[in-house]
């Protein structure tokens, strides 16, 4: 007698059951239950069919490796300046204002028609678009979903951004604007 | 066994059966003889299928051809097509049908969809044509969604921009996805890469196979008949080959001289080159088949209850976009109520795309 891999009791096609088993069915014998041969051999088919099944998997996830690998982008190290030159004073006359890069960041220079410097990271809280100062509104506006800002401090006028923008620091510096990071509290 | 089929000159019978013992034509035309379509009030619509395949074939011959001489790097793309639109002969026409093609393809696409919809065409069992059908019009606005970007003027940067940061709002894969669909951090050469890459590898092969499957599907299952004109004593067909193609025929000469007429007379635009560090421009807006998904997240307060506006305006357009996936398993037919209900979601459905579309265009 052969035995499975789950230790089911195999008998071979040609092998026959006791007479006194087969013919009495409902008086269950001592040894084994008679099978046909279909039956017994469907652990093994089982376990084959798990077994490819299992291969494929591993394949899949071999071949998924290398691919995604190869298509997932480089970390890109975020640029962080502690200080920027923005030009001079003299070019940012009140109501101006200018979109420029802050290391990785956008940003956005504010001079107001009170004479008020400010800076803020242009990214909108609401989905990210660079937003821009509206002279003739005095506002700060995100012109993807409408968005709109308070120039003096960054907080959400109107519009669906959930949070104020981050702020930077602007500085009259020897005839210079300069932009510096926020001071964290 | 088919029948032989009999040519009235000899040497055209000797090449049939020549080519019919390699290839068997014979199955085919008479499938096609036997194939009926039915002829009811609605028949109109059922030309749209066939209208969607002639823009597929003009978007793959323009689009072959505008590789021919497009750049895909970031610092090339916007000259390239400068150079298509204004040097290289015949470029404005080519590209203008490519892009109108793309406009006038998703808009047929639509017609099909609701027109398949209200004729309740969705219900077994042909849930899989129904299904393979919404796969490509999501197919072809992914088409639209990359090539969009692809001239790099401003608009396209901005609203590809606008496009992935939204997908980079949704909760905790989000960054990840944008970052994935980005190619890095911002907007740039590996954004163009994978756009150019999928636009016109990645999307032709999806487009094609589930074009494949829809239409395999179609012929397996016959054109649908509505439920009024099954339930008629007497109902009207018409032969689907030579009557229905011929007419077919027609309608694709007429919608590819309408693509030309407007082409003629609206030749595409190219916008200024973009600005990656410049603000997004006022007016700034997608194509119109994203605008009503756009004013949803527009009209969004910032916060609602507990969620943030941006992932309540997307629960919204997911939850919308799902109930034309799940309507086939819904609305079987088995139960009038369902029925009506479905079709007045429809109805709502469609409403709340133009009203959004239109809303979003004048706001």
């Amino acid at each position: 007698m052969m035995m499975s891999l789950d230790q089911t009791p195999m008998v071979d096609e040609t092998t026959q059951a006791p007479t006194a088993c087969s013919a009495t069915p409902a008086s269950p014998c001592a040894g084994y239950a008679p099978l046909n041969a279909d039956e017994i051999s469907l652990p093994r088919r089982g376990f084959l069919a798990a077994l490819v099944g299992l291969f494929a998997a591993v394949w899949a996830v071999v071949v998924a490796g290398p691919v995604l690998g190869y298509l997932w982008p480089k970390q890109e190290v975020a640029v962080k300046l502690d200080r920027l030159v923005l030009g001079k004073a003299a070019d940012f006359p009140p109501g101006s204002s200018k979109n420029f890069k802050f290391g990785s960041v956008p940003g956005l220079f504010i001079h107001t028609p009170e004479g008020k410097l400010f800076a803020y990271n242009a990214t909108c809280s609401h989905l990210g678009c660079t937003v821009q100062y509206v002279k003739e509104k005095k506002n700060i506006y995100c012109a993807c979903h409408g968005g709109t800002y308070d120039p003096a401090n960054g907080n959400v006028l109107a519009g669906p951004p959930p949070a104020p923008l981050s702020p930077l620091v602007a500085v009259l510096e020897a005839g210079d604007i300069v932009i510096k990071p926020a001071v964290k509290a | 066994m088919a029948e032989p089929i009999t040519l009235p000159n000899k040497y055209l019978q000797l090449a049939y059966d020549w080519l019919d013992a390699r290839f068997p034509l014979t199955p085919l035309i008479q499938f096609s003889a036997k194939k009926m379509v039915p002829l009811h009030p609605h028949t109109l619509w059922y030309y749209m299928g066939g209208i969607c395949m002639v823009f597929v074939g003009v978007q793959l011959i323009t689009g072959i051809l505008l590789m021919v001489h497009y750049v895909p790097s970031f610092e090339g793309a916007y000259q390239s097509v400068m150079a298509i639109n204004t040097k290289i002969p015949f470029g404005w026409l080519i590209r203008s049908m490519h892009s109108w093609g793309a406009n006038l393809f998703i808009l047929v696409l639509l017609f099909h969809m609701f027109s398949t919809y209200f004729m309740k065409a969705y219900r077994a069992p042909r849930e899989f044509t129904w299904l393979t059908g919404l796969g490509l019009l999501a197919v072809a606005m992914v088409f639209g969604f990359t090539g969009y970007l692809l001239p790099l003027d401003e608009m396209a940067f901005f609203a590809s921009k606008v496009g992935v940061d939204v997908a980079g709002s949704a909760p905790v894969v989000g960054e990840l996805v944008a970052n994935f669909v980005r190619g890095g951090t911002e907007i740039g050469q590996g954004t163009l890469n994978r756009f150019f890459t999928i636009h016109v590898i990645a999307l032709p092969a999806a487009l094609l196979g589930l074009l494949g499957l829809h239409l395999m599907l179609i012929q397996m299952h016959g054109i649908s008949e509505p439920e009024y004109f099954l339930n008629k004593p007497k109902r009207k067909y018409e032969k689907f080959f030579p009557d229905f193609v011929m007419k077919d025929l027609l309608v694709w000469i007429v919608v590819f001289l309408i693509l030309m007429l407007i082409v003629c007379m609206a030749p595409w635009h190219l916008g200024p080159v973009a600005d990656p560090s410049a603000a997004a421009p006022i007016g700034i807006r997608p194509e119109w088949y994203f605008l009503s998904q756009f004013q949803v997240l527009k009209i969004m307060p910032s916060h609602f209850l507990f969620i943030e506006g941006e992932h309540l305006g997307m629960a919204i357009i997911g939850a919308a976009a799902s109930t034309m996936v799940l309507v086939p398993f819904v609305d079987t037919g088995k139960n009038a109520t369902i029925s009506k209900i479905a079709t007045v979601w429809g109805v709502v459905f469609l409403c709340a795309l133009i009203v959004l579309t239109v809303w979003g265009q004048l706001s």
